[in-house]
């Protein structure tokens, strides 16, 4: 049974009310670009110091096909960038101040916020961390692989793209939202409450 | 197959700007600018295919296709037979020389005045305009 | 309708008016020809209604001459015929491929191409081409892209179209025909091991059966045809040699004799000045729902003043950089035979196109960062990209982007042409010496196993080379850029890409003198009154255009023929 469904359906305690889908995609999109933008600002400082991570190889006339991958600063790349996207993702769930739950930029954008099943408290790190892992591990992995194993990128992708799948049918399937990345992680994704501003009628 | 012969696409993809391009385009500085020009007419010549290099390259192929054409004057003299007015257009500007040079060139295969220079079918005037560069 | 030959009782002989020997493009045509007649027409077919191992097996053979694919690949012993894997590219012969020319040795048909002219129209239907215009001024009007501009005083530019995928196979388009055919008896697993003859040789009285799992039985028939393709009907004939040691209908030596090929390969490379020169008449594309294919070749004056045999040159380019490796790409064409694999079931072959996509969907994070949770790629690529220019960065962009993106940017754009391939096809000179004859192994049936001599000639060499360096002429004229010619005049190696065009003509070639050919013009075997040769094995010349629209309008015009005899 889906633990969240209840609460979702109106439990006795607090009131949680899911997010769409479709918003939750958004705001997803919306992290993604603006943490690309980071990744990218920081690729190009290590590219500033510690060299090009592709460079090419100098053809007369080159038509732009001889690439040399250096993988030491791939992997350097691939590090910092996990750890940006890492901190990003895992600092915006398990943030805690103020009477909100916590949120992504992104999230905070669509009006949608990350909190705990069964209650209205901010998950935990370790759930953050975990419920990141679910989420971005795969697609950083297959990015690794990408460069430093090119053989083994491709059944990887594969099982990648299946475990997307399966999130995106489980969250599309579960009454409260909750796919497989949020029962594992004991999470929910809910609409943000409207609270009284100062200008606000009453 | 191809790379077992001496010359490269890419080599005579230079040859096209050499004696193509080279020979139809038109000098952005207007001729009453330039200095009086004090150079030999082979040298005139050569100087028209900017790529010296590949067309040296050619050249040589066409020099030893064609040994007995292998001094300037002959091949000087044997471009400018084909020009319309003979040896006096050499004494053209370099525009109305390339033009020239061009229009025999085109003749040149119309008529079939062709040579095979490892496989490569190439215009006489243009084979000889590399000579000129080879040797110079 | 159709039969299995091996319920067909041991021993037992089968009367009919008209027995036909395979059921490929010409055997079928006839036989639908007659479907709803009173003519009672047997088909005998080697194959079964699908591929076996065992049956192809039987077209193994031996290379002795030129370079050639192995002879059990070359054709298919399946109802349908080769037909099964045609590639479907339709021209009918010129006009002038069945005139006789001087310089080229025992060329000429007895026949000419007003003699056929009718039964184009049929064939065109026969074998699923959608449109009956071949000449280029018609599409010229229709069609996106254009012939090179090059004087058209020496060069042309032919069409040729080419049949859907899904109408090639005559098993598919005409099975239910044959089936519905009350008259006609298809009789699958039927081997002809033998035909017989009377004392004197003038008549065909037995057709002699087996299957592999050991049935025999005879056939006898007012008339006979045989439709077995260029390799299979010298060696029926040849192999017919219990009465007559020189085989069936090989009085003059001439059985397995004279047999073409549409010899192809790179002769030559054109380096275009201007690389987005346009080719796309010269490669497959459609003009409406009609697949057409260009190419081109020397007008019949210019060759008739030089001495040459028609030689086709196709053009095919190489792109710039990436657009060549996604051109090639082993993983797009996993991607495209994906699904059809996974329409028709074939669930064995999935793994691998599976496997080959997972790696093309993910051949583009190559270059991207490693980390970003959107595809971006490294800043060096992107400063790459901005300082380049816009050929590079063409080339640029589909390594970033993947083989997909980059069939998709230069199907929409198109791609530049870093040369173009100038693969030469020839018409070749007919020559005696090239040629089929018995070998010394044996077929599980006991028929000798074949041997193929395929030769060449001089003329077809200098053709080829003399072509070029007139394409070579002409595009230098028009200012197109430079061709190389890669084939030199001696007599040396012909180039290691030599192939076929896995086309089997001439060994049973057609001429009106019964010491020049095996078939009159009526495609009856030279003094025998009941025998008659469909298929390409009759063409005297292998002809400028591909041989099956031919073969199906010649078997139409021999089905009339023996119309009239059997009324």
């Amino acid at each position: 049974m889906d633990p969240g469904a209840e609460t979702a359906r109106g439990g006795r305690k607090p009131v949680e009310i899911h997010a769409a889908p479709l918003g939750r995609l958004f705001a997803f999109l919306v992290d993604a670009l603006l943490l690309t933008g980071v990744v990218f600002a920081f690729s190009m400082a290590l590219d500033a110091t510690v060299g090009p991570a592709v460079s090419f190889r100098a053809e007369e006339g080159g038509a732009g096909n001889g690439f040399m991958i250096h993988r030491d600063r791939v992997m350097l790349a691939w590090i910092l960038n996990v750890a940006l996207g890492a901190g990003y993702f895992i600092g915006s769930w398990a943030r805690r101040s103020g009477r909100d739950l916590p949120s992504t930029p992104g999230q905070r954008l669509l009006r949608i916020a990350v909190g705990r099943t069964g209650g209205s408290r901010p998950i935990t790190l370790a759930q953050a961390t975990a419920r990141w892992l679910l989420l971005m591990g795969p697609v950083s992995l297959c990015a690794l692989l990408g460069i430093v194993a090119p053989a083994s990128r491709a059944p990887v992708a594969l099982a990648s793209l299946a475990w997307y799948l399966i999130l995106l049918v489980t969250t599309l399937r579960s009454p409260a939202g909750r796919g497989l990345h949020d029962r594992f992680s004991g999470s929910i994704v809910t609409v943000r409450a409207r609270r009284a501003g100062p200008g606000s009628s009453p | 197959m191809i790379e077992r012969h001496g010359l490269s696409r890419r080599q005579f993809l230079v040859l096209s700007a050499a004696c193509g391009a080279s020979l139809v385009a038109r000098s952005s500085i207007p001729s009453w600018l330039s200095i009086p020009d004090r150079s030999t007419p082979a040298e005139r010549l050569a100087r028209l295919l900017r790529h010296r290099s590949s067309a040296r390259v050619i050249g040589a192929a066409y020099l030893r296709h064609e040994p007995s054409e292998a001094r300037l004057t002959s091949l000087v003299e044997l471009i400018a037979g084909g020009l319309p007015g003979g040896a006096g257009a050499l004494r053209s500007a370099d525009d109305a020389l390339r033009a020239l040079l061009a229009g025999r060139v085109q003749q040149d295969f119309a008529e079939e005045r062709t040579v095979c220079l490892e496989g490569w079918i190439v215009s006489r005037t243009e084979a000889r305009l590399c000579g000129l560069a080879a040797l110079t | 309708m159709i039969v299995d030959s091996r319920s067909i009782p041991h021993g037992s002989r089968i009367e009919a008016d008209l027995c036909i020997v395979g059921a490929g493009a010409a055997g079928i045509s006839i036989a639908r020809r007659f479907a709803g007649t009173s003519t009672r027409v047997v088909v005998l077919e080697s194959g079964g209604e699908a591929f076996e191992a065992t049956t192809q097996d039987l077209s193994r053979g031996e290379n002795v001459g030129l370079p050639y694919f192995p002879l059990d690949t070359a054709r298919l012993r399946w109802l349908g015929g080769t037909t099964n894997h045609w590639g479907g590219i339709c021209r009918p012969m010129d006009p002038e491929d069945f005139e006789s020319k001087a310089w080229i040795p025992n060329s000429g048909w007895p026949i000419a191409e007003r003699d056929l002219e009718s039964y184009y129209e049929p064939a065109r239907v026969m074998c699923g081409v959608s449109s009956g215009d071949w000449g280029l001024e018609t599409w010229r009007q229709r069609d996106r892209f254009k012939p090179l501009p090059v004087r058209g005083d020496r060069l042309d530019t032919r069409i040729a179209q080419i049949v859907s995928p899904e109408a090639r196979s005559f098993r598919i388009t005409h099975r239910a025909g044959i089936q519905a055919a009350r008259n006609v008896v298809l009789q699958c697993h039927a081997n002809v091991t033998e035909i017989e003859t009377n004392s004197e040789g003038t008549l065909a009285t037995l057709f002699h059966v087996a299957t592999l799992d050991g049935n025999r039985y005879t056939v006898a028939a007012r008339q006979g045809v045989l439709a077995a393709g260029g390799i299979e009907n010298p060696r029926i004939l040849l192999a017919s040699n219990r009465q007559w040691h020189e085989g069936v209908g090989n009085r003059n030596d001439l059985v397995g004799r004279f047999f073409l090929e549409h010899p192809r390969f790179v002769g030559g490379v054109l380096v275009p000045f201007d690389r987005r020169l346009s080719v796309g008449l010269y490669d497959h594309h459609k003009v409406g729902a009609v697949r057409l294919l260009g190419y081109l070749g020397l007008k019949q004056a210019t060759r008739d003043q030089e001495q040459l045999v028609d030689v086709q040159m196709s053009l095919h380019p190489t792109l710039a950089g990436s657009f060549q490796r996604s051109a090639e790409s082993e993983d797009m064409k996993a991607l495209h035979a994906l699904v059809p694999a996974l329409r028709q079931g074939h669930i064995h072959q999935l793994g691998g196109h599976l496997a080959r996509v997972a790696e093309d969907l993910t051949s583009w994070q190559a270059l991207l960062i490693p980390g970003a949770p959107l595809p971006a790629p490294f800043p060096e690529v992107v400063g790459k990209l901005m300082r380049s220019t816009p050929f590079e960065a063409q080339a640029l962009i589909p390594d970033l982007m993947g083989d997909i993106a980059a069939r998709g940017y230069a199907k929409k754009f198109g791609a530049p042409i870093e040369s173009i391939l100038l693969r030469t096809r020839i018409n070749a000179v007919p020559n005696p010496d090239s040629r089929v004859t018995l070998g010394d192994d044996r077929d599980p049936l006991g028929i000798p196993r074949v041997r193929l001599d395929w030769r060449l000639t001089s003329l077809d060499r200098h053709s080829v080379r003399r072509s070029l360096e007139v394409l070579g002429s002409e595009v230098g004229r028009a200012g197109l850029g430079r061709v190389r010619v890669m084939l030199d005049d001696h007599d040396g190696p012909w180039p290691e890409d030599l192939a076929g065009g896995w086309h089997h003509m001439g060994t049973t070639r057609m001429a009106d003198d019964p010491r020049w050919g095996v078939v009159d013009r009526n495609c009856r075997v030279h003094g025998i009154r009941n025998l008659y040769i469909a298929g390409s094995s009759v063409f005297p010349t292998a002809g400028s255009g591909t041989p099956t629209l031919t073969i199906v309008a010649l078997a139409l015009r021999l089905a009339d023929h023996l119309k009239g005899l059997l009324a």
